[in-house]
């Protein structure tokens, strides 16, 4: 190779284009005089078709009887279906689907428990235009056109659903069902669906029907442990002032039970109120109240977890959340911090209402009533009538901090009502009566009035020891040229438990890669792809928010659901390469001139400088403890790779080798290892440099790699010789299994959980 | 007058001291970004904003380090950034560029010494280039035309060096594949 010949070539090559008697000084000059920068070209519009709608996950309980949580022992955790309890557990044999008029439906996954079945089904290939209507009333799961998904057992009974959550887009959805536990003797049902998710009647195929077989569930099965937390090690205190109306109140903490998964704790507590004068008591506001601290004090991420478990129980006075941490490191005990709750305080009061002798739809008064409770005033703005003619609305508001209360008739009988906030300070709830508004002076009684109560609890659990995913060690490789050779001639199937879609960059026109480029959401297997945008970004950790930066606008996070964009002020002329943080609440990234590394929260806020006097700093991963490695130049020859604390802003050297990856658990490197040849290697590595590893035996390429998130596989570019084109491939870290994605050919940008 | 001296005067808010650079460096920037963009008016505009960009800038510039490897970094930086984000014209391959990698190509072209066959060769570099996504497309124009070593180009790209020997193992790759696929379209 002659290096210097190549250059005077592709000068040559350029010089038919480019004369050698260019001049741009004049119109660079124009333009610095007209004390502007002209933009490069116009901003390209993103690609605004319908997007990812992930619409909340609704949780529904009425169907399933559920026993109380204090006494059920737990099996563990399974990652999309909760914790089980002990007992048999079986599963789905296989995936099953059924094409209909390019339509499919496939049943990814089945779990039967001792106490519960959860089935997890998806569509594809719905037509855009089938969801197209003005009459919303008409499409499937509205009363009339109902929506029924049932299991029909082999002894012909059926067992009908509670939904759990969906998950859609424009071609499709994935929707989570609940049911009884199918009874052990039976292992064949049949999954039937009386029409498809928000479709109109008569367009697409209705009526499927799709068999299922049920085994025992693979020993290898994804289970996290459960560590019950005894109430004596799990004190709970409470500092409060008390006041006129929260006097005698007793509200506890406590820490229930710990899941100890790859990368964190799923962390259950409750909110006891039993011993409370409190109508109804709630978290409130969990990002701004809820504080996790690890042993030296210093504050954790952590991720709001909603389940079957957590929620308010009315019925025995409690309320259960859980939060998922960030990777624990530091030996010592964990801290729970409240600061404040939502408090429902019990009041009594009521006022006359007059309307007069015929009020008329729409009607409205200004009755000027106020009410003190406490330290708190409420005053009631308005009275109307409602359109229909048969109930009341009120507004009110407050000037003392209550959030929300309503207001009833109980000398009547009410049939329906609803309550709100307009704005802050400014509610208002409104019911209807049975047999239309009555005649004369009615009463308008309050039982409560919501607040915010500040309210210190904090509780404190030690874990029983350094929270670490053991890799195996492997004396060998997994990707041998046998293994290669065997897995490419017959693929194994994509274990359907793994999460399956990836964020992907490649061009629109995959014949054309001279063309356009953009964003995708893209299946696994290549068989599904969902443009996102023309930038090139990054998508939070959940897949719920896409962010993307410019060169002269601010860095913009794209909510994937809504569509809306945030502009995040202040992170102009950013780098593509945006990190998001282990819990999707906020970006790193560093700015074009600047080279250092920033922060800043995905709702503008926390923007502050990471790193000072860096040079082309670049975010490689999160580490168990929360800090931050990344990579930089030194001397422009010499790359370094630092661990960052952002708490106490220092970094300190961690590694002189080109770590590419981190583990989810952030115990894990993923190190691209300099080779002499021309088939670069991954190794694997524990982050103390122990248990290492290489993917492969040296006869192919390995680069690119990135860690599935569970932590369990890792994808990565392989190809024989630098001449054959890549194929992105899975290796099981436990298994060695391996698993060519022959039809995967964009650029592998991240994975989705 | 040297860099220095021009980057002197552009810190003394004296514009002559950008004149200088800009009669320097704007063809060797513009081919940069040629190669990058495969389209002379976005290569022009590239250069030419980042000629402002530093202009507006000068101050901060550190006079120990060489302007003109700073500058071409900064050029294939934006250059990059710009072909991501608009929209080009298909190019069609040449067979005979299909038929060799890039490297392939390069080392043709260094070799031969008739002129017809080296217009030829020359036609299909540009065109095997313009055939690689940009992001390759930069790599490969740091690696062979800016002779960067790979560390330097891991630099300029913010991307760790595994990952600039994957963009260019990926390059050639490309290049591979893009012939199989026009092989299979004929």
């Amino acid at each position: 190779m002659n290096k210097t010949s190549y250059s005077q070539i592709l000068d040559a090559v350029a010089a038919d284009h480019v004369p050698n008697d260019l001049d741009l000084a004049p119109i660079i000059i124009a333009r610095i005089q007209k004390g502007k920068s002209l933009r490069m070209q116009p901003q390209r519009k993103l690609v605004s078709t319908i997007l990812l709608i992930v619409i909340a996950f609704v949780l529904l309980f009425y169907a399933v009887p559920e026993v109380a949580a204090a006494i059920q022992r737990w099996l563990g955790y399974v990652p999309g279906v909760g914790l089980v309890q002990e007992g048999q557990i079986r599963a789905l044999a296989e995936p099953v689907s059924v094409t209909r008029e390019g339509i499919t439906v496939t049943v990814d996954q089945v779990l039967i428990t001792p106490e519960r079945t959860v089935l997890i089904y998806s569509v594809e290939g719905i037509p855009a235009n089938t969801q197209d209507t003005p009459a919303e009333e008409t499409l499937c799961a509205m009363p009339s056109y109902p929506y029924v998904v049932s299991l029909r057992l082999s002894d012909r009974s059926p067992l009908l659903a509670s939904p759990m959550g969906v998950e859609a887009w424009p071609t499709g959805y994935r929707h989570r069902f609940k049911y009884l536990p199918i009874p052990a003797e039976i292992n064949e049902a049949t999954l039937v669906i009386s029409c498809l998710f928000h479709t109109q009647p008569g367009i697409v195929p209705e009526g499927w029907e799709l068999p299922l077989r049920f085994v025992p569930a693979p020993v290898d099965m994804t289970a996290f442990p459960v560590i019950e937390i005894p109430t004596s090690t799990a004190p709970a205190v409470m500092v409060t002032p008390a006041t006129s109306l929260t006097e005698g109140a007793a509200l506890t903490l406590s820490l229930d039970r710990a899941v100890q998964m790859n990368d964190g704790y799923l962390l259950y507590a409750t909110l006891h109120w039993e011993n409370t004068p409190f109508n109804y008591v709630d978290v409130i506001d969990l990002a701004e109240n809820l504080h996790l601290l690890d042993a030296s004090g210093q504050e954790m991420l952590y991720e709001v977890h909603e389940d079957e478990q957590t929620g308010v129980k009315e019925d025995q006075r409690q309320t259960a959340f859980a939060i998922k941490t960030a990777p624990v490191q530091s030996p010592g005990a964990l801290t729970l911090k409240l600061d404040a709750v939502l408090v429902d305080l019990p009041v009594d009061a009521s006022f006359v209402f007059d309307p007069g002798p015929s009020p008329q739809p729409g009607q409205e008064w200004q009755p000027n009533v106020e009410f003190t409770f406490g330290e708190h005033r409420l005053f009631v703005r308005s009275i109307t009538v409602e359109g229909t003619g048969d109930g009341y609305s009120i507004e009110m508001t407050s000037d003392t901090g209550i959030l929300s209360t309503g207001f009833v008739d109980r000398d009547h009988r009410i049939v329906s009502g609803y309550d709100g906030i307009s704005a802050k300070g400014v509610f208002y709830n409104g019911f209807y009566y049975a047999d239309g508004l009555p005649k004369g002076p009615v009463t308008l009684w309050v039982g409560g009035i919501r607040v915010k109560q500040a309210q210190t609890l904090q509780v404190q659990w030690t874990p029983p020891a350094i929270s670490t995913t053991v890799l195996p060690t492997r004396p060998s490789a997994c990707l041998t040229s046998a293994a290669w050779k065997a897995s490419l001639s017959q693929p194994p199937a994509i274990p359907a438990g793994l999460p399956q879609k990836l964020l992907t960059w490649g061009p629109v026109d995959p014949n054309n890669l001279n063309g356009p480029w953009e964003a995708a959401i893209t299946s696994l297997d290549g068989s599904q792809r969902l443009p996102i945008g023309a930038m090139k970004g990054a998508i939070s950790p959940d897949g719920s928010k896409f962010a993307y930066a410019m060169d002269e606008t601010d860095i913009q996070i794209k909510d994937l659901a809504s569509g809306g964009v945030t502009s995040l002020p202040g992170t102009t002329r950013s780098y593509p390469f945006l990190f998001w943080t282990p819990d999707g609440r906020s970006i790193v990234f560093s700015q074009i001139g600047s080279f250092d590394l920033f922060f800043v929260n995905g709702d503008g806020s926390g923007l502050r400088q990471l790193t000072f006097g860096g040079y082309h700093e670049l975010p490689i991963g999160w580490l168990a403890d929360g800090s931050l490695l990344y990579g930089e130049w030194e001397n422009d020859d010499q790359y370094v790779v630092y661990r960052l604390d952002l708490q106490s802003g220092e970094s300190q050297e961690f590694s002189r080798e080109d770590i590419q990856t981190v583990s989810p658990d952030g115990w894990h490197l993923a190190i691209a290892e300099a080779t002499s040849g021309d088939r670069p290697q991954i190794v694997i590595s524990d982050l103390d440099g122990g248990n290492r590893w290489s993917l492969a035996d040296g006869n192919q390429s390995v680069l690119f790699p990135l860690w599935s998130p569970d932590g369990q596989w890792i994808l990565v570019a392989v190809s024989n010789t630098n001449m054959d084109p890549i194929t992105y491939t899975l290796i099981n870290l436990h298994t060695c299994e391996i698993i060519p994605l022959p039809n995967l050919h964009d650029d592998v940008v991240g994975w989705l959980r | 007058m040297d860099d220095v001296q021009a980057i002197r005067r552009l810190k003394n808010s004296d514009i002559g001291g950008l004149e200088i650079l800009i009669a320097c460096y704007q063809v060797k920037a513009t081919r940069v970004a040629y190669l990058v963009t495969h389209e002379l008016p976005l290569a022009e505009e590239v250069v030419q904003d980042a000629f402002i960009r530093f202009y507006e800038r000068a101050h901060h510039f550190d006079e120990r380090r060489a302007f003109e490897p700073y500058f071409l970094r900064m050029v294939v930086y934006a250059a990059l950034n710009a072909v991501e984000r608009e929209s080009r014209s298909a190019i069609s391959l040449d067979e005979d560029a299909t038929m060799r990698g890039l490297e392939g190509l390069l080392s043709r072209a260094n070799s031969v010494e008739e002129q017809v066959e080296r217009e030829q060769l020359k036609h299909a570099i540009d065109q095997a280039i313009g055939a690689l996504p940009p992001r390759q497309r930069a790599v490969a124009v740091q690696r062979y035309y800016l002779e960067m070593s790979e560390t330097e180009m891991s630099e300029a790209l913010d991307i760790t060096p595994g990952t600039v020997k994957w963009l260019l193992h990926a390059a050639r790759a490309r290049l591979r594949t893009l012939l199989g696929w026009q092989r299979s379209e004929e």
